[in-house]
């Protein structure tokens, strides 16, 4: 032990761990963007990281069909139930659709919360040490996304992008600890706003925050994104109430939602590009003002 | 001459092929949510480490190090530091035990269990995770230690043996 504390290595360790400390100092902080160095490596590592996820994607979704194969029989007999409620749905979609264009024609507004230009990408990563919640797909700046579009599945939303590069672009997931992480919501059909702020690790659950207390949410009511954030499209799925109860304080509800998505084993996701102008603010987080109302 | 080539390749496999496994994770056993962190270039380092020479390991820990810092994480520091830390501690043990087999396997669950430690006390201090010790413990720790000690049995051999023949390549030429 005396020869290596001698030693003029013990010198080089302290440069070592000085220079390290720095490096972490100076990326610490939330950077806006990447430095050019950070995005060619990411550009190079995304794409060697495609090569290996691909294959591994095609042979998963081989088992789920093979599984899907033996569920198959059980599965149709609930299907052909469902289905002619489908064609009657369809039916009223097209109509209110058609019903809310003209609607919208007559007082003259063109722009609508709700419209998003789809963007598809697949997942070709996820942070191995998973302290973060955080996937990487294979779309960049080149094909039009940008920092804090809104990430969704088929079945709702799961995230939204954070860190952009040419070819890649880094996505937290809602179900990050992240408490930065807002999104504004509603429960679909009503005027009733509130903020996606938190994931319950334990209940596995999203947490819905300052929803006023005057206002009645009930168990089982969809929550959508609200639009308000000027940030995410309106009508993204976010999950179902599970249980509702006051905050802290008691001054506004609370509400736990069941995410609609499943975060795990994610592999096509879409990045929806909002049609309205959104709101270029500099703070990320830029969700709040929706709940404040 | 080959082997010279092939471990390269098999380091930076094993480093994609990392993050296409932890799609899998968490897993959910009887309702209990279990987090498996693959370390499979970690294991890989080790084995470098012991049965080649502590500077390849820690060259190959600082650089590969490096990319998973700014790939996956986008902080610099983390384990750029963590690599070569317990590649230097592999090379260093090693001295005074034997290369026996068990003593490698031991040696190599010993430190991934730091390196597991290291990375949770990492994120515990930057703010990345809310979980105390005993949650990390049971959902994390051990599962991932069941995990990683399964990939070694399975692979370490065959690791062992492209190490040591690429070792073998080289020595003449030295």
């Amino acid at each position: 032990m005396r020869r290596f504390l001698a030693d003029k290595r013990l010198i080089v360790l302290f440069i070592v761990v000085i220079t390290l400390v720095a490096l972490l100092a100076v990326t610490l902080k939330g950077r806006q963007q990447a430095n050019l160095a950070e995005q060619v490596v990411k550009d190079v590592v995304g794409f060697g990281q495609s090569v290996f996820s691909k294959p591994a994607h095609f042979f998963t979704s081989k088992l789920a069909d093979i599984e899907g194969l033996i569920a198959t029989f059980d599965e149709n007999k609930q299907l052909k139930t469902r289905l002619e409620h489908y064609a009657m749905n369809e039916a009223k979609l097209i109509e209110l659709e058609s019903e809310n264009e003209r609607l919208r024609k007559l007082v003259n507004e063109a722009s609508n919360l709700s419209a998003y230009e789809p963007i598809y990408a697949t997942v070709i990563s996820r942070n191995p040490d998973q302290w973060e919640e955080r996937v990487v797909v294979d779309k960049g700046e080149s094909d039009g996304v940008t920092k804090n579009m809104a990430v969704i599945t088929s079945q709702g939303l799961i995230g939204k992008v954070v860190l952009t590069t040419p070819l890649t672009a880094t996505i937290e997931l809602i179900s990050t600890e992240n408490q930065l992480f807002r999104v504004s919501a509603m429960v679909a059909g009503e005027e009733i706003f509130g903020l996606i702020e938190g994931y319950d690790k334990t209940r596995e659950q999203l947490v819905m925050k300052r929803i006023d207390s005057n206002l009645e949410v009930k168990e089982g009511q969809k929550i959508i994104s609200s639009g308000l954030g000027g940030i995410f499209p309106k009508g993204l799925l976010i999950g179902e109430v599970k249980e509702v109860s006051t905050d802290d304080y008691g001054l506004t509800k609370l509400a736990y939602i069941e995410p609609a998505a499943n975060f795990k084993m994610l592999d096509h996701v879409v990045i929806t590009k909002r049609s309205v102008d959104t709101v270029t603010s500099s703070v990320d987080e830029g969700e709040e003002e929706a709940a404040k109302e | 001459m080959i082997f010279r080539i092939l471990v390269p390749i098999i380091a930076a496999s094993l480093f994609f092929i990392e993050p296409t496994f932890s799609l899998f994770s968490p897993l959910q056993i009887n309702g209990e949510r279990y987090i498996l962190v693959p370390h499979f270039f970690a294991v890989f380092l080790i084995l470098l480490a012991v049965y080649d020479s502590k500077k390849t390991a820690m060259i190959y820990g600082v650089v590969f190090g490096l990319l998973y810092d700014m790939y996956h994480i986008d902080m610099i520091g983390i384990y750029t530091f963590i690599y070569p830390f317990i590649a230097y501690l592999a090379a260093v043990i090693i001295k005074y035990v034997h290369k026996y087999t068990v003593f490698v396997l031991f040696l190599a669950i010993a430190l991934l269990v730091m390196l597991e430690v290291l990375s949770f006390l990492f994120a515990a201090a930057i703010g990345f995770t809310g979980m105390n010790f005993d949650q990390f413990l049971h959902s994390r720790l051990i599962p991932t230690t069941i995990g990683n000690f399964l990939f070694i049995v399975l692979f370490g051999y065959i690791i062992r043996w492209f190490i040591v023949k690429r070792k073998q390549a080289l020595e003449p030429a030295m």
